[in-house]
């Protein structure tokens, strides 16, 4: 989507995986929300829910102290303004703040000997949440694309010293289906491109990190994690890929493809709405149904939509570097 | 029994509480329970024997105290 950078006052174009996942799987879905920025009012639990197990685990792998994990998490819903449960039995979704609480706490608890410690710098920094942009190439009006993202951690393989990048996911599918997701799989081909080519970690390859998040009741006569509605060893799964060089080059390929299907659209003036192809992908009733289904259920009823969502611009460049990765010789053109 | 809090009520250290609490009470439920069960099969086994509980009866109430009751 085009903004301007509120330091430099530039105009830039800013895409990332989410965006162009969505524009693959449905352009009206894409457009409602980076052309309109229209976000449901209704709270997404998934995306609250996850969005604090990651603000937890962040701040686990920086400081190592569950209690200020836990603290962060909480800090994370309340900035969020969430109206989460906080009770994991009587919570009416299987996402509660008891929950995500006790899943920061078996995290720590599953992954605590594990080979792996987080990468730091000479200073002592923990190489966490690191935000990247990378340009791409400038668009047919002469503003540049920037594709950005942000990487949940690198980590450093105790026993060889080898560094690899971290992505963690929670899901509700099953572990042993969901770590199959990690190859193909454009988000980490973006982080490992992004960590090899523009951010110079030499990184050996990515750990899919996944986290089961399950509607298992407390059982209190059972074993301390039974308690907590946790299974320690079938709730978390990791797997470790690696990229290839012809990897990258086919990811460059296909990223090209996707930044220009989209910008393309973006740019269309006068134009009322794109294809509304989640019906043939899936994306209108996958993971719970889409969160704009009600637009198009009511063919864009303008008291729908203005009952049922709010404007809210998103907003990318936060928490992003000052640093923008160069990339040489890659004009986008039509 | 507590009564249902929300997040927006709460600091995060009253959270981190409550939730503390909460198991806590999750854990004297079940064991009460336990208990309760406990004494009811005590009871039976004396009524049945009308005697002191032998070594063979007192292991049926412990296996029974220590099943896995889920249902809780």
């Amino acid at each position: 989507m085009l903004v301007v950078d509120e330091k430099t006052g530039e105009k830039l174009y800013y895409v990332d995986h989410s965006t162009l996942s969505t524009f693959q799987t449905c352009k009206e879905k894409c457009r409602l929300n980076t052309v309109e920025h229209l976000v449901p009012q209704r709270e997404y639990l998934p995306f609250t829910f996850g969005g604090a197990y990651h603000a937890g685990l962040d701040m686990l792998r920086e400081s190592n102290d569950l209690e200020q994990a836990k603290l962060n998490a909480i800090k994370y819903l309340k900035k969020h303004e969430s109206s989460m449960e906080l009770n994991m039995d009587s919570a009416g979704d299987r996402r509660s703040v008891e929950r995500c609480l006790n899943l920061i706490a078996a995290y720590h608890e599953r992954w605590k000997n594990e080979i792996f410690e987080i990468y730091r710098s000479p200073d002592g920094k923990a190489y966490t949440e690191i935000g990247f942009k990378i340009y791409m190439g400038d668009w047919v009006d002469n503003i540049p694309v920037m594709l950005c993202g942000t990487i949940d951690a690198v980590v450093r393989d105790r026993s060889g010293g080898s560094l690899w990048g971290v992505e963690t996911k929670t899901t509700t599918l099953a572990l042993p289906t969901f770590i199959k997701h990690a190859k193909p799989n454009v988000q980490i081909g973006i982080y490992d491109k992004a960590c090899h080519e523009y951010i110079g970690i030499d990184i050996k390859g990515f750990i899919w990190d996944c986290t089961y998040v399950s509607d298992r009741k407390a059982n209190a006569t059972g074993s301390f994690w039974a308690m907590q509605g946790i299974d320690l060893e079938k709730d978390f799964y990791r797997v470790r890929t690696t990229r290839s060089e012809t990897d990258r080059k086919e990811l460059m390929f296909d990223l090209n493809a996707s930044i220009t299907d989209y910008l393309t659209w973006y740019s269309k003036d006068n134009i009322e709405r794109w294809p509304r192809n989640g019906a043939s992908t899936g994306a209108c009733h996958n993971y719970n149904g889409c969160a704009y289904l009600s637009i198009c259920e009511s063919n864009a009823n303008p008291n729908v939509i203005s009952s049922l969502y709010q404007v809210k611009e998103w907003k990318p460049w936060e928490n992003k570097p000052e640093i923008t990765y160069s990339v040489e010789n890659r004009i986008m053109k039509l | 029994m507590e009564t249902e809090r929300s997040l927006s009520e709460m600091t995060g250290e009253e959270i981190l509480e409550y939730l503390k609490e909460l198991r806590k009470n999750r854990e004297n439920a079940a064991l009460d329970r336990l208990l309760e069960k406990a004494r009811k099969i005590s009871e039976k086994a004396m009524g049945d024997s009308k005697k002191a509980p032998t070594m063979k009866s007192m292991q049926s109430l412990i296996d029974s105290v220590g099943e896995d009751d889920s249902e809780c």
